[in-house]
C-alpha cells in the first residue's frame, strides 16, 4: 500500500509539473506554420529524435507546446504471433509538452493506458516477446485486463561550460495485468530508465554527443492465488525446452538491468546537415521463483548494436532526408537445469529511408517516403534441437499530404504500403513437443510468409486561434499474409488538443 | 575531428570490453554404463540387461540394453543429474549356470545422483544384486483424483493396494499404513520442504491407520493383494462422480474417519483402525504426490515429535528398521529437493502430469514364477513404478 501511495504521489507531482510547464505556453501557428508537425515528421532537422540525447534538446529549439491526447485502439485478426491476443482494445489518455524556461529545457510526457486483450494463451507475463525466453505460461486462452502508466521527463540545463551541454531523461513505467479466467495469472511491472547525455559544440562545427543508458527492470508474477482449482504451470525455458508442474499457487520474479552507451557526430555545411552515430547496450535478467525455496530458472543476456546516419537538406517546407539505420540484437538464455546456454536468438535489421517534401500548390505540402529494408531472425534451442532462420527483404512507400481546407481547417492524409518478401527460411527440429508445436513453429510461419501491409492515417486539425488546435485523427491498417487468407487489422481513433 | 576520433576509439574499446561472460553452450555427452553380476557369479559382464537413465531434473528417460561386454551405451545425453538403474531377471536355467542354484532370480542395481557434464563422455559401473523376493509391497497408489463431468475435482476415490510378493502367506494383522509429513514440492511459494529431511533413519507420519486383528485373522496368500480405499464405495455412482475411474465397493478396507459431524460416510467395507490422525474429514493423501510407508510396530513405542516452528499437531517418528515398504510421489520432476522418505527406504520418486488426472502408479512386474507375479522392488519408486492412465486395482493388465 505504501508503494502504491508513493507511486500515486509521484505520478501526481509529475503530471502537475508537466501541466504547469506546458499549460501557459503556446505555439505560434500562424507565423511558423506547422512547426510541431514538421518536427515530428522530421521535416525539421531533428537530432534529438535520432540520438535521444537530452543534452541536445535545447539546441534543437523545438516549439514550445503542450498536448492532450485521448485515443482508442483496436487490433484483431488471425495473422499474429502465438503469444499475441486474438484481439486487443485499448484506451489511452496522455498529456505532455515542451518549454524552455530561463535557459533550461523541459520536456515531459505522461500517459495512462487501459487494455483489454482477448483470446490470449501461453503468455502469463507482461510481454512474452520482450526477448527473455524464460516465461510462465499455461495453455488456457483468456481475457486479460491491463493498466499501465508511463511518465517521462527530459531536462536540459544551460551549458555547464562553454559549448558543453548536458541533459537527463527519466522514463518510468508501472503496470499490472491479470487474466480473468483460471488459474488467474497476474503480473506487475516497474521499469525505470535513466538516460544522461552530453553534447559538445566546438567552434570547428564538428559536434559530438555521448549518451548513456541505465535501466532497472522488475516484473513480479503470481498464479493460483485467486484460483479455485490447482494450476498446471508451464515454464518455458527457450524455444522448445520447457517443464510443467502442478501447484496451488506460485510466484515468479524477473529482475535485471540494462546499460548502454552511445556516441554521435554531426556537422552542417551549406544547406546540408549530416548526423552519424551508434549505440551499444547490454541487458541482463534473472528469473526465479518461490519464497521459501528460491528456485532460479535462468539468466537472460542480450546485446544490442545500433548504427545510424542521416543526410538532411532543406527546411520544413522543402527538403529531403536520407537515413540509414542498422540494428542487431543477440540474446542468450543460460538454463540453470543444464548449467549451460540452452537458447539464443539473433535479430538484425538494416533500413535505408529516403524522404522528400515540397509544396504542391494551393498551400498543400506533399511528403514522400520510400524505404528498403533487410531483416533477419534466427532462433535456436539446443536441448530440443529446434531452430529457425528467416531472412526478409521489403519496400515501403508512403506519402503525407497536408492541405488546408479553410483558414482554420487543415487535413493530413497519409496512406502507406509495405511489401515484405521472404528470401530464405529454414526450420529445423528433431521432435515436436507441445511448445514447439503451439509456439515456435507458428512463430516461424508468422515470420516466413510474404507480407503486405497497408493503411491510411488521417487527421483533421481545427485551429481555434493562434494558440490552440483541436485535432481528430483516424488510422486504419491491414497486415495480410500473401500466402493465405490470414490477416490482421488495426484501427485507432484519436482526439488531440495542442496548445 | 581529433576529439571525435578519440571518443570513437574510447567507445569502441568499451564495446569490445563488454564481452559476454557466458556459460558454455549446451553440448551433449556419451554415457557408457557397465553392468556386472554379483562377485560370486561365474560370469562378470552381464549381457542383455535393460539400463534406464532418468533425468532427475526433468524426468526424461532413455533406455539401452547391455551387450556381451556388459556395456550399455547412450548417446546425445544432456548434461544434468541422473538416476541410473538396471533390471535383469535370470531364469532358473540361467541362474543355475551362474550360481549353481536352479532358481529364478530378480537382479537390480541403481546409482543415484550420477552427474553428467556437457561435452565429457562419462562411464559408470553398476553391480547387480539379488532383490529380496518375498514380502509385502505397495503395489498401486492412486492419489491424483479425478475430474467430475462438469470439470470439478474429486478425490474420494483414492486407494492404495498392498501385495504379497513373498512365497508364503503373510498375516496382515497390525499392519500399519501411514502418510509422511511434508509438501510434495513448491506447491505454494512459501512452502518449505519437510523439516525432517536431515534424519535419514526415520520417517515422520502425519496419519496412521492399522489393520485390526489378533495375529492370524487376516492372511494374505502369495500373489494376492488388498485394497485400502479412502471410501469403499462405487465412485462411478451418479450421486458421486460418474467420471471416476474406479468402483471401490469391493475394496478390502476403507479409512473411515468417524466424526461427530458425520462428514465421512461409513460404507459396508470394513474399517481400518484410526491410530493417529491430523487430517480433516477424510484421509486425503495429497493429490500432488504423497509419501507412504507400510510398517509393523506397536504405536505406543513410537515417539511423537513436534513440527519445528509450527503449531501443528506432533508427527509420529517411525524408524526405518520397522518399515516394510515405501512409496514416494512428488509434484514434478524438479521437486527432488522435497523428498520426505530417506533414500535407504526409497531412493526415487514418481510424479503425475497434473492433479485430478486419474493417473495412477503401479509397481512393475519383475517376473512370473509358476503363475505367481513377482513385483519389482529395488527400493526406488522411480524405477519400480510405472504410470497408468487410469487406475487398475487388483490387476496386472
Amino acid at each position: 500500500m505504501r508503494i502504491l501511495i508513493k507511486t500515486f504521489f509521484r505520478c501526481l507531482c509529475l503530471l502537475s509539473s508537466i501541466l504547469f510547464l506546458s499549460g501557459r505556453y503556446c505555439m505560434s501557428q500562424s507565423e511558423k506554420g506547422d512547426s510541431l508537425r514538421a518536427w515530428k515528421e522530421k521535416r525539421l532537422y531533428n537530432r534529438y529524435i535520432y540520438t535521444k540525447n537530452p543534452g541536445i534538446l535545447l539546441k534543437e529549439n523545438p516549439v514550445a507546446h503542450g498536448y492532450v491526447h485521448l485515443s482508442g485502439c483496436s487490433v484483431s485478426g488471425k495473422l499474429r504471433r502465438p503469444m499475441e491476443p486474438g484481439s486487443a482494445r485499448s484506451a489511452t489518455a496522455a498529456t505532455g509538452g515542451y518549454k524552455a524556461i530561463g535557459g533550461w529545457g523541459f520536456k515531459g510526457h505522461f500517459d495512462y493506458k487501459k487494455s483489454f486483450d482477448k483470446d490470449l494463451a501461453w503468455s502469463n507475463v507482461y510481454n512474452a516477446y520482450e526477448g527473455n525466453p524464460f516465461l510462465w505460461a499455461d495453455s488456457n486462452t483468456g481475457k486479460w485486463l491491463r493498466d499501465e502508466v508511463n511518465a517521462a521527463v527530459s531536462i536540459a540545463p544551460p551549458a555547464i561550460v562553454s559549448r558543453l551541454h548536458t541533459g537527463l531523461s527519466i522514463d518510468y513505467t508501472i503496470g499490472s495485468g491479470a487474466r480473468t479466467n483460471e488459474p488467474k495469472p497476474f503480473y506487475r511491472i516497474r521499469n525505470l530508465s535513466l538516460l544522461p547525455g552530453l553534447y559538445w559544440q566546438p567552434p570547428s562545427g564538428n559536434n559530438l554527443g555521448i549518451t548513456g543508458l541505465l535501466c532497472f527492470v522488475q516484473e513480479e508474477n503470481e498464479i493460483g492465488q485467486y484460483s479455485r482449482d490447482n494450476v498446471l504451470l508451464f515454464r518455458l525455458r527457450g524455444y522448445g525446452t520447457f517443464s510443467k508442474s502442478p501447484m496451488v499457487s506460485g510466484t515468479r520474479r524477473r529482475s535485471g538491468y540494462a546499460a548502454g552507451i552511445g556516441i554521435h557526430y554531426d556537422k552542417a555545411w551549406g544547406t546540408y546537415r549530416a548526423l552519424a552515430g551508434g549505440r551499444f547496450s547490454t541487458r541482463h535478467e534473472n528469473v526465479f521463483e518461490g519464497t521459501a525455496v528460491i528456485a532460479v530458472t535462468g539468466d537472460y543476456s542480450a546485446y544490442t548494436w545500433q548504427a545510424y546516419g542521416n543526410l538532411y537538406k532543406g527546411d520544413d517546407t522543402r527538403g529531403s532526408l536520407l537515413a540509414i539505420t542498422f540494428e542487431q540484437t543477440n540474446g542468450y538464455a543460460d538454463d540453470y537445469v543444464y548449467q549451460a546456454e540452452n537458447a539464443s536468438h539473433t535479430i538484425r535489421n538494416i533500413k535505408i529511408n529516403m524522404s522528400r517534401w515540397s509544396p504542391a500548390g494551393n498551400n498543400m505540402l506533399q511528403h514522400w517516403t520510400a524505404a528498403l529494408y533487410l531483416s533477419g531472425r534466427h532462433l535456436a534451442d539446443y536441448a530440443t534441437l529446434t531452430s529457425f532462420d528467416v531472412q526478409q527483404t521489403g519496400a515501403e512507400l508512403s506519402v503525407n499530404i497536408r492541405t488546408p481546407l479553410k483558414r482554420y481547417l487543415v487535413l493530413n492524409v497519409n496512406p502507406w504500403m509495405n511489401g515484405g518478401f521472404t528470401i530464405s527460411d529454414q526450420w529445423h527440429q528433431t521432435t515436436l513437443n507441445t511448445v514447439t508445436e503451439d509456439l515456435v513453429l507458428p512463430d516461424y510461419r508468422y515470420f516466413s510468409t510474404h507480407r503486405l501491409q497497408c493503411g491510411i492515417n488521417t487527421e483533421l486539425e481545427y485551429r481555434v486561434n493562434n494558440h490552440t488546435i483541436h485535432a481528430v485523427g483516424f488510422l486504419a491498417g491491414l497486415n495480410a499474409d500473401l500466402n493465405s487468407d490470414l490477416k490482421r487489422t488495426n484501427y485507432k481513433l484519436q482526439y488531440s488538443i495542442y496548445f | 575531428m581529433k576529439h571525435f576520433l578519440t571518443c570513437l576509439a574510447f567507445a569502441v574499446i568499451l564495446l569490445v570490453s563488454c564481452k559476454r561472460d557466458k556459460q558454455h553452450e549446451l553440448v551433449t555427452s556419451g554415457v557408457v554404463v557397465t553392468i556386472l553380476y554379483p562377485p560370486a557369479y561365474s560370469q562378470q559382464q552381464a549381457a542383455g540387461v535393460t539400463v534406464i537413465l532418468t533425468s532427475v531434473t526433468d524426468g526424461q528417460v532413455k533406455t539401452a540394453v547391455s551387450g556381451n561386454n556388459g556395456e550399455a551405451s547412450f548417446t546425445n545425453i544432456l548434461p544434468g543429474t541422473y538416476t541410473i538403474s538396471a533390471t535383469h531377471n535370470l531364469s532358473a536355467a540361467d541362474a543355475e549356470q551362474q550360481t549353481g542354484i536352479g532358481k529364478d532370480i530378480a537382479l537390480n542395481a541403481i546409482q543415484n545422483n550420477a552427474v553428467i557434464t556437457g561435452g565429457l563422455d562419462a562411464r559408470f559401473e553398476l553391480q547387480l544384486q539379488g532383490s529380496a523376493l518375498g514380502n509385502l509391497v505397495i503395489k498401486e497408489v492412486y492419489y491424483t483424483g479425478s475430474r467430475t463431468p462438469s470439470g470439478g475435482t474429486y478425490f474420494s476415490d483414492q486407494f492404495v493396494e498392498i501385495y504379497n510378493n513373498a512365497t508364503d502367506t503373510i498375516y496382515l494383522d497390525s499392519l500399519c499404513i501411514a502418510d509422511i509429513y511434508g509438501v510434495s514440492g513448491l506447491i505454494n511459494p512459501d512452502n518449505p520442504p519437510s523439516p525432517y529431511q536431515d534424519d535419514n533413519d526415520h520417517v515422520y507420519a502425519s496419519n496412521i491407520w492399522r489393520i485390526p486383528g489378533t495375529g492370524k485373522d487376516h492372511p494374505l496368500a502369495p500373489g494376492s493383494s488388498i485394497i485400502i480405499a479412502q471410501d469403499g464405495v462405487n465412485h462411478k455412482d451418479e450421486l458421486l462422480n460418474p467420471a471416476s475411474p474406479v468402483d471401490l465397493s469391493a475394496a478390502n478396507w476403507e479409512t473411515y474417519n468417524e466424526r461427530e459431524d458425520g462428514r465421512d460416510a461409513d460404507s459396508p467395507v470394513p474399517n481400518l483402525e484410526r491410530v493417529y490422525f491430523t487430517g480433516g474429514f477424510d484421509w486425503l493423501i495429497t493429490v500432488f504426490g504423497p509419501g507412504l510407508v507400510i510398517f509393523k510396530e506397536d504405536f505406543d513405542k513410537l515417539e511423537q515429535v513436534p513440527v519445528p516452528g509450527s503449531p501443528l499437531d506432533p508427527r509420529i517418528k517411525i524408524p526405518n528398521t520397522v518399515v516394510i515398504d515405501a512409496f514416494e510421489a512428488l509434484k514434478d520432476a524438479e521437486s527432488a529437493g522435497f523428498k520426505r522418505i530417506p533414500a535407504a527406504l526409497d531412493a526415487g520418486f514418481v510424479f503425475a502430469s497434473d492433479t485430478y488426472t486419474s493417473e495412477s502408479f503401479r509397481r512393475k512386474t519383475a517376473s512370473t514364477i509358476n503363475g505367481r507375479v513377482v513385483l519389482q522392488d529395488t527400493n526406488n519408486s522411480s524405477n519400480d513404478f510405472e504410470k497408468l492412465g487410469t487406475p487398475k486395482p487388483g490387476s496386472f493388465d
